[in-house]
């Protein structure tokens, strides 16, 4: 089923034009923008994200997000951010708690939805540490945490936006993340559309991925036809080497 | 909340101390039946007429007065802060305390001494709603305000305004120039019940909005991306907040002068305590701000007696330390 959809869609910011006649994202599918630094993925995630002004539709569950009404946008949308500026002591638990600002909980409910989604993203054990306190990849799972919250009274499929959510992990966090990620998409039909510069992550945990350059998606498909030796050399101007591991998945040195 | 219980119980008992000391001790119980007689048209009091007018003309006006700019200067310090996500940011930051000394400082230049009740708070109003929009439609643009474009707006008309008043204070004559110096250390010596109803019509509208608004600036320390992503309107937020900060920090610099340092200190401090929630934060950073600039006023009225103190020499000397020692013992909470 179709989560997402653009159609004729143009933004501009500055001297940069992004323009996409037609895509779209499903649900229950883990969706990788990828592309070389400057091609637009970010442009294309905040345009669907509603930070930004555009021409042309873009289509949340069929209807524009124009014509949303933002709460309720809110409890289907959500957007992991890279890093976050909080820097007020917050306790973990109060952060995810947050992510009930669109939703309405009753004190006790909400207790009780904190304690789930933490579980479901292994922080539970960070409830009560304040935040910025925390390393890097805890205060991750606990923003993951907080969307998950935020998106659990969706009436439909809920949507995941990620920009770059591994770019300040270490190696066995990014994995977490990405891994969790994949999860909900498999297990409750999350459609997520993560921006990704690592193309083996890709390869690894998406099930469809955009190739933007440019300002336009140059190539859409399942992952391993869409990471070729031919394409990294062609908008990354590296040559990559095809190898493929001993559980059977493709990956590039 | 048992701290807001506290805090209220302590606001009413020290307000009862302020209203029943001064250089004219007079009983507490005597002092609450003026109060009574004049509220009610009863005639319970013993006092004499003279010792009636202390209470009910002076010292009740400036207890009142002096509990309210210290809820205005908390209440618009904590939004202030959670609107630039920025827990030093104060409310001159943006530009309107600054717009208001500027239009205080004019008014006590320019007009004859006797009109000088109701200019002065006027045009401080005036100032300070005039700068805060300057700096907001400055900041302000297609894609949001940006809160550094506003600092740093806040920053350059901090420094004009210096600029402007030192003119004025260069100009003036000795008694203006006096008037004004007294006005800049900040003191509610001037209350009267026109002045207190304005500041208690204002406190209550503020305190009514900002908490209304608490869980959206919440959520507006996650940034504002994040906000507008928890279906927040942000440009209405903000628009709204800093409003009313302009409306809080205007009327508290028209009625008190410049009181600096309770903005700051108070929302730190009890954020430091009870950690950087809004929905508790605003409440009790109005009580803690009211009892300590009435607590402020209280040492300035007595500690000299005949004369008095400027009670905002006091709140920086008191708060200070106040708050160095907060940051010492709970610096990981900050």
């Amino acid at each position: 089923m179709t989560a997402l959809q653009l159609e004729s869609l143009q933004v501009q910011q500055g001297a940069f034009s992004l323009e996409v006649a037609q895509w779209q994202a499903r649900t229950a599918q883990f969706h990788a923008l990828l592309g070389p630094n400057g091609a637009g993925k970010t442009t294309l995630l905040r345009t669907i994200a509603g930070e930004l002004p555009y021409q042309g539709h873009v289509l949340l569950h069929g209807k524009d997000l124009r014509d949303w009404n933002p709460l309720q946008r809110a409890r289907h949308l959500a957007v992991l951010p890279q890093a976050s500026q909080l820097s007020f002591g917050f306790t973990a638990a109060e952060v995810v708690a947050l992510g009930a600002t669109p939703l309405s909980l009753a004190q006790r409910e909400l207790r009780a939805e904190v304690r789930r989604v933490m579980a479901l993203t292994d922080c539970a054990g960070l409830a009560a540490q304040l935040y910025p306190g925390l390393s890097g990849g805890e205060k991750q799972r606990v923003h993951l945490a907080r969307v998950l919250l935020q998106l659990s009274q969706a009436s439909d499929q809920p949507v995941l936006l990620l920009d770059e959510p591994t770019s300040a992990q270490d190696l066995g966090q990014q994995h977490t993340v990405l891994g969790q990620v994949r999860r909900l998409c498999l297990e409750q039909g999350y459609a997520a559309v993560a921006v990704l510069h690592d193309l083996n992550q890709a390869l690894r945990y998406a099930q469809y991925c955009s190739l933007v350059d440019s300002g336009r998606v140059v190539a859409a498909g399942a992952p391993d036809g869409v990471i070729t030796p031919l394409s990294v050399q062609q908008y990354w101007g590296y040559a990559a080497e095809p190898v493929t591991t001993s559980k059977g998945l493709p990956q590039l040195l | 909340m048992p701290s807001v219980a506290a805090l209220g119980a302590a606001l009413f008992l020290l307000s009862l101390f302020s209203i029943a000391s001064g250089v004219m001790n007079l009983p507490l119980s005597q002092a609450l039946l003026t109060i009574g007689d004049q509220l009610f048209g009863s005639e319970a009091s013993r006092l004499k007429s003279h010792e009636q007018a202390v209470i009910w003309e002076l010292r009740l006006p400036r207890t009142l007065l002096a509990v309210l700019v210290g809820v205005l200067l908390a209440q618009s310090g904590a939004v202030m802060q959670g609107l630039f996500r920025n827990p030093l940011a104060d409310p001159g930051v943006i530009g309107v305390s600054s717009g208001a000394a500027v239009g205080a400082v004019a008014a006590i230049f320019f007009s004859p001494l006797s009109a000088t009740w109701w200019t002065v708070p006027i045009s401080a109003f005036i100032g300070g709603f005039l700068c805060s929009v300057f700096v907001y439609r400055l900041a302000h643009s297609q894609l949001g305000t940006s809160v550094l474009v506003l600092l740093l707006a806040g920053i350059a008309l901090t420094a004009m305004a210096q600029a402007i008043i030192g003119l004025f204070s260069y100009l003036s004559d000795d008694t203006r120039l006096r008037n004004l110096t007294m006005w800049q250390l900040g003191s509610v010596a001037g209350a009267n019940g026109t002045k207190v109803w304005i500041a208690l019509i204002a406190a209550l509208l503020l305190c009514w909005r900002f908490q209304f608004r608490a869980a959206a600036l919440n959520a507006m320390l996650l940034g504002e991306a994040e906000a507008r992503h928890l279906g927040i309107d942000v440009e209405n937020l903000k628009r709204e907040l800093i409003v009313l900060v302009a409306l809080g920090v205007g009327l508290a610099v028209a009625c008190g002068g410049i009181i600096s340092f309770l903005g700051l200190v108070v929302p730190h401090a009890v954020r430091s305590i009870n950690g950087p929630d809004h929905r508790s934060l605003l409440p009790l950073a109005a009580l803690l701000g009211g009892l300590l600039l009435l607590c402020a006023d209280i040492v300035a009225r007595l500690a000299v007696q005949p004369a008095e103190l400027p009670v905002g020499l006091l709140t920086a000397l008191l708060g200070a330390p106040f708050f160095i020692l907060l940051l010492l013992q709970l610096k990981d909470r900050m």
